[in-house]
């Protein structure tokens, strides 16, 4: 039976999410609220020390999404990834089944290293573009976009903040990542980008005369770009080694920004005030209000609930981690999902379980469960905003058609593939 | 649901801002290049800088005004094309 206190915590944690998920606030303000009030009254109930408060963060994570943040934004502004745009459009030569699948590969591929948010106005823009001088619908373009990008980067642990969170708290190196869900990624985007282009496929226009361009047109300074692809390799190597150095992914991310920010000529000030602080704000408020769950018993009590309701049973643990999750996904952020699903199943460490299943079970549930709606990410609501920028007004419901039968699909194929990579 | 849609959308406006940058980076290389051109409101119209500031936004005057720079900026093309074809051809008849 839960306590007073208890029922206290539950009580900041369910309005912090109902602050962030009814937009009365921004995420990281309803999460600021939370960790304001969890910590107020941890200290005046003597629940916790104000050196434990601190201790709730854990700043590897912050470190790693910082480190991310800068490398990536970085090449970026290299112009690297608008080239890749650029020549995915022209190989397409005005053929738009061809056009809609090269941009559904691109934007998953590009938001394997950028974060979400600048990968949707990237390739949304590109493929604005291009819909607007061949008079195409942009529909198709705008909604497949956001729904890849959401999936791109599900194998990788930089793929997404919600697989920051999980890998720094499981233990799970980049190696690891790839090894569980990279298979499982690929099959993703084949299966996604099929389903999408069965539902739109009478929308997609008719092949046109492309217009003629030279992807390095724009590009003043040839050597940025070499240099931003040279990062990208560095950085996907020291990723790839890391381990072998006894050295965090979070140093590695932070020893690549500040090469980056040496070695390609940008203006790091510039690079700085790109720097997403409203996720990282959301994710240290909302680790102290986990922290205030943890503190008090809940996390414990919710971890035992899971195992009763699977009767220990293995596959129904994982099972139950990837649909609730991806469930939870859908109506709050799947950072706070994460952060919230981590301690669960840490507790779960020892009890003879394959945690390497529960962990990839809770990747893929929190990464699929992003674009079922525009509320799931805001990738799927920058979508639509830029949507309304080429003055079409797409409505909730309309994305949530394409949102809900992509992320189905998708669930029913993770269930498949954890069974047949981990067994039942 | 509308509601939700537009407070959501309006604290993403930055982000809009840097999706119009971006648009318009992939404008210049794959659809018709653009310049902008800025004008000071003329001498001795000071007293009418509110009527000034309004044609930004007056349909008749950008018509007027992409009308005028179009006959401009084709004088100018041309000019510049007859000056190159003019110095190719004197670099050709030095050399010969």
């Amino acid at each position: 039976m839960l306590d007073s206190t208890s029922l206290i915590y539950i009580g900041i944690y369910v309005l912090t999410l109902l602050l962030a998920s009814a937009e009365v606030t921004s995420l990281s303000v309803a999460a600021l609220i939370g960790a304001l009030l969890s910590t107020l009254f941890g200290l005046v109930s003597g629940v916790f020390t104000s050196e434990e408060v601190i201790n709730f963060i854990d700043f590897r994570v912050i470190l790693l999404l910082v480190g991310v943040m800068i490398t990536f934004e970085v090449v970026e502004r290299s112009g690297l990834f608008r080239i890749l745009a650029l020549y995915a459009i022209k190989y397409s030569k005005g053929d738009p089944r061809i056009l809609f699948f090269s941009i559904c590969f691109v934007s998953a591929a590009v938001s394997l290293f950028l974060s979400d948010v600048t990968a949707i106005l990237l390739i949304a823009a590109a493929a604005g573009t291009i819909a607007r001088i061949m008079d195409y619908d942009p529909v198709p373009y705008f909604v497949s976009a956001a729904i890849m990008i959401n999936l791109g980067g599900t194998s990788t642990l930089i793929g997404s903040t919600s697989n920051m969170i999980i890998g720094m708290a499981s233990g799970l190196n980049f190696i690891d990542f790839l090894n569980f869900l990279a298979l499982c990624e690929i099959a993703l985007w084949f299966l996604t980008s099929l389903t999408l282009y069965f539902l739109y496929k009478p929308r997609l226009g008719e092949k046109k005369t492309p217009p003629t361009y030279d992807p390095w047109g724009e590009i003043e300074d040839r050597r940025t770009v070499y240099k931003a692809g040279f990062i990208i390799i560095l950085f996907l190597l020291l990723f790839l080694l890391y381990e072998q150095w006894n050295v965090g992914p979070e140093i590695i991310a932070f020893l690549c920004a500040i090469l980056a920010l040496l070695i390609v000529d940008v203006d790091a000030g510039a690079v700085f005030r790109q720097i997403d602080w409203e996720t990282i704000f959301f994710i240290g408020g909302f680790f102290i209000i986990i922290g205030g769950l943890e503190k008090v018993g809940i996390l414990r009590f919710l971890s035992k609930a899971v195992l009763d309701v699977a009767h220990g049973n293995m596959f129904l643990t994982a099972l139950l981690t990837l649909w609730s999750s991806a469930l939870l996904s859908v109506f709050v952020s799947n950072i706070a999902v994460a952060l919230t699903y981590t301690p669960i199943i840490g507790i779960m460490k020892g009890l003879n379980l394959n945690m390497n299943y529960l962990w990839s079970a809770l990747v893929l549930g929190t990464n699929l469960g992003g674009a079922a709606t525009p509320v799931s990410g805001a990738v799927c609501v920058l979508a639509i905003g830029a949507l309304k920028e080429e003055n079409v007004n797409l409505s909730f419901v309309e994305f949530s058609k394409a949102g809900a039968l992509t992320t189905i699909v998708q669930l029913i194929f993770a269930t498949f593939y954890l069974i047949l990579r981990f067994g039942m | 649901m509308t509601n939700l849609k537009d407070r959501i959308l309006k604290r993403k406006k930055q982000s809009m801002e840097r999706y119009k940058e971006e648009r318009d980076a992939f404008e210049k290389v794959m659809g018709t290049p653009k310049i902008n051109v800025s004008v000071e409101l003329p001498k001795g119209y000071e007293a009418q800088r509110e009527e000034f500031l309004d044609l930004e936004k007056e349909e008749s005057f950008l018509k007027d005004a992409d009308k005028a720079l179009g006959r401009i900026v084709k004088k100018h093309l041309k000019k510049a094309k007859e000056q190159a074809e003019k110095e190719k051809s004197s670099k050709s008849e030095s050399k010969s």
